[in-house]
């Protein structure tokens, strides 16, 4: 009984610590150098790094932003919607 | 219109002249998404576009979307602010204001979500956007123009925001 417990609460814990992915796909209205910007303010990207995702998202229409845990994952997109980004959510494969 | 930095305390704009003024005036209104549900739905979009995260994507709707209101209503009303202090010369005719640099976030944001909103509501698509000048001949010509100056007003402030 007290194995099943220890069993259910690992394997909960292990979902809710599998990486998530911070997904910004493409908006034709959002201007490049607000996208930069964002990006900027948001991760604390360099500029560089924070254009080759604007230029990611312009081009493949998508770009994954951030890497990591769920809890923390959730509060980048809460930011990028601030922003008025499009931002999603999705399990890291 | 001229847009001249001043020290420390932000940016000026001078020269307005009565059309600008009216597109600066209507800056609070164009973002406002009611009555447009594609609007409405483009500034409060989905967080999640996974089908198995139904609970999270409600939750969001219910705890998140209020804050976000708050945060986009807050920007709104900072603009708003400054309107206020739009002054224009009677002989002239032509305006002066003021965006203190602790505004022009507020100024950038509002600008975009202006945008965002004109291109649901008028149901803009990729190419029209892109089309410069626009065509005399299209009645959404003063839409155009207006969307050509947000966008260029945004991209000014957003300049002075990053500094040299």
């Amino acid at each position: 009984m007290t194995e099943t417990v220890v069993e259910q609460e690992t394997k909960s814990s292990s979902a809710v610590d599998a990486p998530w992915n911070v997904v910004v796909h493409n908006d034709p209205v959002n201007l490049t150098t607000y996208v930069t910007h964002v990006f900027q303010k948001v991760f604390g990207y360099s500029r560089t790094r924070a254009q080759k995702h604007m230029l990611e998202v312009h081009h493949r229409g998508r770009s994954i932003v951030w890497t990591g845990a769920r809890e923390r994952a959730e509060a980048y997109v809460e930011q990028l919607h601030g922003y008025l980004l499009l931002a999603t959510l999705e399990k890291s494969e | 219109m001229e847009i001249t930095r001043t020290e420390e305390k932000g940016i000026r704009l001078t020269r307005i002249d009565p059309v600008c003024a009216e597109l600066l005036r209507r800056v609070p209104a164009s973002a406002d998404p009611s009555g447009s549900d594609a609007a409405q739905q483009r500034i409060f979009s989905a967080p999640t576009d996974d089908s198995g995260e139904e609970q999270f994507a409600r939750d969001w709707q219910e705890f998140v979307e209020p804050e976000l209101a708050k945060l986009f209503q807050s920007a709104l009303q900072i603009i708003e602010g400054d309107l206020k202090k739009l002054r224009v010369d009677a002989i002239s005719g032509e305006g002066t204001m003021s965006v203190a640099n602790d505004h022009l976030e507020s100024w950038v944001h509002g600008l975009n979500q202006a945008r965002l909103v004109l291109t649901e509501r008028h149901k803009l698509q990729e190419q029209d956007l892109e089309r410069s000048p626009p065509l005399a001949a299209d009645p959404r010509t003063f839409l155009f123009a207006q969307m050509r100056f947000y966008a260029d007003l945004q991209g000014v402030f957003l300049h002075v925001l990053e500094g040299p």
